[in-house]
C-alpha cells in the first residue's frame, strides 16, 4: 500500500514536470516563434494589401493626398490640423535622446492601433532607438479601467494611459503623476486649452494636441439633400451668416419633420445615445456640474436657471415631436435618411470609419453643435487626454512618444475626410474655444448613483417630471461633487 | 410499487393511455416547436445578417433575405480575427488545461465521494465557497499572485537569503490557465468536481468493496472500476469543460498581455473594436456576425460528434414514444 | 471474527489516508490559486485600497460598508431585484429545464434536430457570442459599429423581433407591451436552461435500465414510471442542478449587483475596497438563502425519497 501512494505521488510529481517542461517551451521559446511568424504574416498581408485587393484603396490615397494638398493652399485656417500627410521628425535634445536610447516605454491604450499608428510606432522606434510596448483593453470604459487597475497593482512600470471626461477627474488623480516634475515637459507643446481644463491643483495631468487623431468634437451632421429636397435653408447657410443657434436649429429640426404617406415619421433630429442630454446642458453654458481648473473647484448646479433653460430646450425639441425619444441609437435612422440631423462626435467624418456615413459621401455637412442665441460660437469637445502613470519608469521617453505620436502632421488626416465641406468643418471647429462636459466624469468615478438611466428619464420625460428627477437625484449630484472636491483636495 | 398501481383513479388504463398519449404527442409538438424557434430565431437572424453587404444594411426592404450573398464578410472576420493563429492558441491554451481538469476535477470528486475523512466538511465548504464566488472578485488579487508567484512564501524567503526576487511572473504565460488546472482548481473547477460527486453518488458501491476486500490499492480500483462506470460523468465534464474554455475571454484577456497570444474567444470579443479600428470594413455588422459564426462552428462540430455517444443508450424501452 | 473486524478497521483507516492523497493536490492547488485571492479580496472589504505603488491596504473597519448603505441608495434596490429574481426564476428554470429534458430523452422523429437545437444556448449562451447576438456589443461612447448592430439587431432589446411580429398580428398596442415583456422574460429563461437540461439529460441517461424493465413489467403508466423511477433517481442531479442554477443566478453578467461592483472599480480604481464590502455583503445575503434552499431540498425531498 504505502508502495502504490508512493507511486502516485512520483507519477504526479513526474506529470507535472512534464508539462511544466512542455509548457515552458511553449512559453518561452514557443512565444518568441509565434510573435517572429504573426510579424511575419502581418507584412506578407500588407504586401498582399498592396499587390491586389486594395488597389483602389492605394489611388484613393494618392488622390486624397493631393486634394489635401490643394486644399491646404486654398483654405488656410486648417491647414495646422487637417494639414497632408507630410511626417513630422522627432526633434529632441542631443542628450535626452542619447539618454532614452535603448529604453521602453510601455503604453497602456483602450484599442489597438490602428495600421498608420502602427507604422508610426514602427517609425519612432527606429528614429529614437527606443521600444514601445503597448497593451490594449476591449474598450474605454471599465475593462480599460482594469487594466490599468492591473497594471499598476502589479507595479509592472507602465507609462502612457488615456483618460478623458468620462473619467475626470478619478482617473488621473488616483493613477497619473503631475507632468510638470518631468525634465522634458514643456507646456508650450501641448494644446493649451486641454491643458489648462484638465489641471487639478495646479499641476498638469493630462496632454493632448490640437488636431491630433484623438481631438473629437461633437458636431451636429445634417442631410444636405434632404435639406434640399424640402426647399430648406440648411444649418450651413444659417452658419454662414452667423445666424446659428438653438432658435434656428429649431427652425431646422421643426421643418424637416414629416409624416409620411405610410404612416412613418421623417425625424428632424437624431442623437447618437437618447441620453446625450449633456450635450445641451453643456452647450447651453452650465452643466449639471461644472468645474473651476484654477480653483479645482467641482460645484453641482441643480436649481440653476441657466440649467433649466438648457432642459427645456431639449425638452421642447422631444416634446414637439421633432425627435425620436426612445430611439437608444441614432446612427442608422440617419445613415438610412429617415433623419435630418444627428449630433455625434467628429469621429464619423472620415472616410475609414468602418459603419460610418461611407453610403451618403456628398449628401452629408456638419455645423457646430449650436449655442444658446447671442452666445458666441464654441465647440462641445469629447476631450481626450493622455496623461503619464504614477510608477513609470520611463517618463521622459513617455513624453517624447506622445509628442510625435499625436502630431497631427504625421497622419494625413486631411485626405481622410468624407467631403471638402466636413474637412472644413473641422478646421474651424479646432480654431473655436472648447467646452467640455465635467458632469458624466465626476458622477461615474464617485459611483454612487448610475448617471445613464438618470439621463434616461430625463429624456423621457416632460420639465415638471425633470425637476421632480432633478430633486430625487440632487442629494446623489452634490455627495458625487462633494466626494469629487474632497479627493482633489487630498491629493494636494 | 404494487401499492402504487392499485391507486382508485385507475379505471380503463388502456383507454386513458391512448388519449394521454396522443393529447401528450400534440403538447410535445407545441412545446419542441415554441421553444425551438425561441433558440433558433436569433441564430438564424445571425446568419442571414452574416451575409448581407452593407448596403442591404441601411436598405429597410430587406429584413431576413439578402440581396446577394456576400461571402466577404466571413475572409474579412478570418483576416481580422487572425483566425488560424488564434485557434491554435485556443486548442493549445484554454482547451488543453480545460482537458486538465476533466482529470483533476475527477480525483478530487473520488475523494469527496468515496472517502470519509474527519477534514472532509472544510473541503466541502471550501468547494463550495470556490463554486459561488466569481472570478471577478477575486481578479485583481489573483493577478498578483500570478504576477508575483511564490510557492507558500518559500520564493520570498529563499530570495531574501540569495539576495534576489526569485518570484515567478505567469502573466502572459500559459501556466496562468495550466497550473491552477493541473490541481483541479482551475475555471470552473469546482462545478466540475460537484458533478463528478453528484454522478459519483449515483455508482452502485458494492463493486468497489468487494475491490477493497480484494485488496486492490485505491489507485486500481479507481482506474479500474471508476472510471470505466462513469462514463456518462466524463462524457459532460468533457463537453461542458470544452465548451466553457472555449467560450473563456475574460480572464485570457486580461492574464495575456501580448495581443498576438490571444485565444478565439477574446479575439472575437475585441472584434467589434478591431472592426471599427480596421477601416473599410465594407459590411461591419455583417462581418462581426460572420465572426459569431466562425467562432461557434468548431464547438458546434464537436458538440455533434460527441452527441452521439451521449444518446446512445436513449432506445430503451418503457419511455412512450 | 475478529480478524474480519480488524480487517475491516484496517480498511477504514486506509481509507481516511487514501481520501486525504486523494484530495491532497487539490488543497495545495486551493492553497496556492484560490485562498490567497479570496483571503485578500476579503480584507479589501475591509480597508480602503491603494494602487499607487502595488496594492497598499488600509485597515478602515466597516467605512465601506455604512458608506454603501448610507449613501448609496441603487445598492439596496439592486440586491433586492437580485433577490426576488433569484426566487421567481429559480422554479421555473428548474421545472422548465426537468420537462425538456424528459421530452429530450425519449424516442420521436427528429429527436436528433431537437437535441442539436436545444443544445445550442449550452455553446453560445456562456459566451461572448452572446452578447452580440443580444446586441450588447457597444463597446466604447463613439463605437460606430457597436452602435450599428445593436440598431441592426432591433435596438438591444431580444423582444423587439417579437413585438415586430405582434404588431403585424394588428394587437392593441397594450396587449403587445404586455406580451413584449412576458416574451422577453420567457426567451431569457429559455436561454438560460440548456446546461440544466445537459444535466438532466446526462443524469437520466445514468439510471440503469432494469429500473425500467421492471416498472414496465409491473405495468406502470408513463406518468407513474416518471415520478416513482426517474424523480427519485435524479435527486443527485437535482440538487446539482439546483446549485448550478443558483450559482449561475447569483453570479451572471447581467446580475444587478454584480453590475454594480463592477461598476466601482470600471469606473474608479480606488473603490476596490468599496466593490469587494459590496459583494461580500450580497454573498452574505444569498449565501444564507441559497443555504435556507439546499436545506428545505435535502430536508425534504431527499430524505422523503430515502
Amino acid at each position: 500500500m504505502k508502495k502504490l501512494s508512493w507511486r502516485i505521488l512520483c507519477l504526479m510529481l513526474s506529470l507535472l514536470l512534464c508539462i511544466g517542461c512542455f509548457a515552458g517551451c511553449g512559453a518561452s521559446k514557443g512565444g518568441d516563434e509565434e510573435t517572429e511568424e504573426i510579424i511575419e504574416d502581418e507584412l506578407v498581408l500588407g504586401d498582399e494589401d498592396a499587390d491586389d485587393d486594395d488597389e483602389g484603396d492605394v489611388i484613393e490615397k494618392t488622390e486624397s493626398t493631393s486634394n489635401g494638398g490643394s486644399n491646404n493652399g486654398g483654405s488656410g485656417s486648417g491647414s495646422a490640423v487637417v494639414g497632408n500627410g507630410s511626417a513630422g521628425n522627432v526633434n529632441m535634445d542631443k542628450n535626452l535622446a542619447e539618454k532614452l536610447k535603448g529604453t521602453t516605454v510601455k503604453v497602456l491604450w483602450w484599442k489597438d492601433f490602428t495600421a498608420t499608428e502602427k507604422e508610426l510606432i514602427k517609425k519612432f522606434e527606429k528614429e529614437t532607438g527606443m521600444k514601445v510596448e503597448y497593451k490594449y483593453a476591449a474598450n474605454d470604459a471599465a475593462p480599460y479601467t482594469e487594466l490599468i487597475a492591473s497594471a499598476m497593482a502589479g507595479k509592472e512600470g507602465y507609462d502612457v494611459a488615456m483618460f478623458n471626461y468620462t473619467s475626470f477627474p478619478f482617473r488621473p488623480l488616483t493613477t497619473m503623476q503631475p507632468m510638470e516634475k518631468i525634465s522634458n515637459f514643456k507646456a508650450s507643446d501641448w494644446d493649451q486649452e486641454i491643458v489648462n481644463a484638465y489641471k487639478i491643483n495646479g499641476h498638469t495631468y493630462g496632454v493632448n494636441i490640437n488636431g491630433s487623431n484623438y481631438s473629437e468634437y461633437v458636431v451636429m451632421y445634417y442631410n444636405k439633400s434632404m435639406f434640399q429636397r424640402a426647399k430648406q435653408k440648411t444649418p450651413r447657410e444659417y452658419w454662414e451668416a452667423n445666424n446659428w443657434n438653438w432658435d434656428t436649429f429649431m427652425d431646422c429640426a421643426k421643418n424637416m419633420t414629416k409624416k409620411n404617406s405610410d404612416g412613418s415619421i421623417t425625424y428632424g433630429y437624431v442623437n447618437l445615445f437618447a441620453q446625450s442630454v449633456s450635450y445641451w446642458t453643456a452647450a447651453g453654458g452650465t452643466d449639471f456640474i461644472s468645474y473651476n481648473p484654477a480653483k479645482s473647484q467641482f460645484t453641482a448646479n441643480i436649481g440653476n436657471a441657466t440649467l433649466e433653460k438648457s432642459l427645456q430646450q431639449f425638452l421642447t425639441i422631444a416634446n414637439r415631436g421633432y425627435m425620436d425619444r426612445t430611439l437608444p441609437y441614432g446612427v442608422d435612422t440617419f445613415r438610412k435618411g429617415d433623419a435630418a440631423m444627428f449630433s455625434c462626435i467628429s469621429f464619423f467624418m472620415m472616410k475609414d470609419v468602418s459603419g460610418s456615413f461611407g453610403n451618403m459621401k456628398d449628401e452629408i455637412d456638419a455645423v457646430p453643435f449650436p449655442m444658446p442665441k447671442g452666445q458666441k460660437q464654441k465647440t462641445l469637445m469629447d476631450a481626450s487626454a493622455f496623461g503619464i502613470l504614477q510608477g513609470s519608469k520611463n517618463p521622459e521617453g513617455a513624453i517624447e512618444f506622445l509628442k510625435y505620436f499625436l502630431n497631427p502632421s504625421n497622419y494625413n488626416k486631411g485626405g481622410n475626410f468624407l467631403n471638402n465641406n466636413l474637412k472644413d468643418t473641422y478646421a474651424k471647429i479646432s480654431a473655436m474655444p472648447k467646452i467640455i462636459p465635467y458632469t458624466a466624469g465626476v458622477m461615474n468615478g464617485a459611483a454612487l448613483a448610475d448617471y445613464s438611466p438618470m439621463s434616461q428619464l430625463i429624456c423621457k420625460s416632460d420639465l415638471s417630471q425633470v425637476k421632480a428627477t432633478l430633486e430625487k437625484y440632487k442629494n446623489q449630484f452634490n455627495m458625487s461633487v462633494e466626494k469629487a472636491n474632497k479627493k482633489v483636495k487630498n491629493t494636494k | 410499487m404494487k401499492k402504487v398501481m392499485k391507486s382508485p383513479l385507475q379505471f380503463n388504463k388502456q383507454y386513458r393511455q391512448v388519449v394521454g398519449s396522443v393529447f401528450y404527442r400534440l403538447f410535445r409538438l407545441f412545446l419542441l416547436v415554441a421553444v425551438g424557434y425561441t433558440i433558433i430565431s436569433p441564430l438564424l437572424q445571425v446568419i442571414s445578417n452574416s451575409l448581407k453587404s452593407g448596403a442591404d444594411f441601411t436598405d429597410s426592404s430587406v429584413s431576413w433575405i439578402p440581396t446577394s450573398l456576400y461571402w466577404e464578410n466571413f475572409s474579412d472576420a478570418f483576416r481580422l480575427m487572425k483566425y488560424p493563429q488564434a485557434l491554435l492558441r485556443t486548442m493549445l491554451v484554454p482547451i488543453l488545461s480545460g482537458l486538465f481538469e476533466v482529470v483533476s476535477c475527477g480525483v478530487a470528486a473520488y475523494s469527496f465521494a468515496r472517502f470519509k475523512y474527519p477534514e472532509r466538511n472544510l473541503m466541502y465548504v471550501l468547494l463550495i465557497l470556490m463554486i459561488l464566488v466569481p472570478v471577478r472578485i477575486t481578479l485583481l488579487p489573483s493577478y498578483v499572485n500570478y504576477r508575483y508567484f511564490d510557492f507558500f512564501g518559500l520564493s520570498k524567503l529563499l530570495g531574501k537569503v540569495v539576495g534576489k526576487d526569485l518570484t515567478l511572473n505567469l502573466i502572459d504565460t500559459p501556466f496562468t490557465f495550466y497550473l491552477p488546472s493541473f490541481f483541479g482548481v482551475g475555471y470552473q473547477s469546482g462545478l466540475f468536481v460537484l458533478i463528478y460527486i453528484q454522478f459519483l453518488k449515483g455508482i452502485p458501491k458494492e463493486l468497489e468493496e468487494a475491490a477493497w476486500i480484494d485488496g486492490a490499492g485505491p489507485v486500481k480500483t479507481f482506474a479500474q472500476i471508476i472510471v470505466p462506470s462513469s462514463g456518462v460523468a466524463i462524457l459532460t465534464v468533457s463537453i461542458l469543460s470544452v465548451i466553457w474554455h472555449w467560450n473563456e475571454y475574460y480572464l485570457s484577456g486580461l492574464y495575456f498581455k501580448n495581443p498576438d497570444k490571444y485565444p478565439l474567444a477574446v479575439a472575437m470579443d475585441r472584434l467589434v473594436a478591431t472592426v471599427d479600428l480596421n477601416h473599410n470594413i465594407p459590411s461591419p455588422v455583417g462581418t462581426m456576425m460572420a465572426g459569431c459564426l466562425m467562432f461557434i462552428l468548431p464547438l458546434l462540430v464537436f458538440y455533434l460528434i460527441v452527441q452521439k455517444n451521449f444518446i446512445k443508450s436513449i432506445d430503451r424501452v418503457g419511455i412512450v414514444g | 471474527m475478529s480478524l474480519k473486524t480488524k480487517k475491516a478497521r484496517g480498511i477504514e483507516r486506509l481509507k481516511i489516508r487514501y481520501g486525504r492523497m486523494f484530495i491532497l493536490p487539490w488543497f495545495i492547488g486551493l492553497l496556492l490559486f484560490f485562498l490567497i485571492p479570496l483571503v485578500s479580496s476579503i480584507a479589501y472589504a475591509f480597508s480602503k485600497v491603494d494602487l499607487s505603488n502595488g496594492i497598499s491596504m488600509k485597515f478602515i473597519g466597516l467605512e465601506n460598508f455604512k458608506t454603501l448603505l448610507g449613501t448609496n441608495p441603487d445598492y439596496e434596490r439592486n440586491i433586492r431585484a437580485a433577490v426576488s429574481s433569484f426566487f421567481t426564476s429559480l422554479p421555473i428554470i428548474l421545472s422548465l429545464s426537468l420537462i425538456f429534458a424528459v421530452v429530450l430523452n425519449q424516442k420521436f422523429r427528429g429527436r436528433l434536430l431537437a437535441r442539436a437545437i436545444f443544445f445550442l444556448p449550452v455553446i453560445i449562451a456562456t459566451g461572448v457570442v452572446m452578447q452580440y447576438i443580444m446586441g450588447n456589443k457597444i463597446g466604447s461612447s463613439g463605437s460606430a459599429s457597436g452602435a450599428a448592430l445593436s440598431t441592426a439587431l432591433g435596438g438591444g432589446d431580444s423582444a423587439m423581433r417579437f413585438s415586430a411580429v405582434l404588431t403585424k398580428l394588428g394587437l392593441p398596442d397594450r396587449v403587445t407591451l404586455l406580451l413584449n415583456d412576458y416574451i422577453a422574460d420567457v426567451f431569457n429563461l429559455i436561454w438560460s436552461c440548456g446546461i440544466q437540461i445537459l444535466l438532466f439529460v446526462a443524469g437520466m441517461q445514468s439510471i440503469p435500465d432494469q429500473m425500467y424493465e421492471v416498472s414496465k413489467i409491473e405495468g406502470a403508466t408513463t406518468w407513474e414510471e416518471f415520478w416513482y423511477v426517474t424523480f427519485p433517481m435524479l435527486g443527485n442531479v437535482i440538487l446539482l442542478v439546483l446549485i448550478y442554477t443558483m450559482v449561475d443566478q447569483i453570479t451572471a453578467y447581467d446580475n444587478p449587483v454584480m453590475n454594480q461592483a463592477y461598476d466601482f472599480v470600471g469606473k474608479n480604481i480606488d473603490m476596490y475596497g468599496d466593490s469587494a464590502a459590496a459583494l461580500w455583503l450580497y454573498f452574505v445575503i444569498v449565501g444564507v438563502l441559497s443555504g435556507i434552499v439546499l436545506f428545505a431540498y435535502q430536508r425534504v425531498f431527499l430524505r422523503r425519497w430515502n
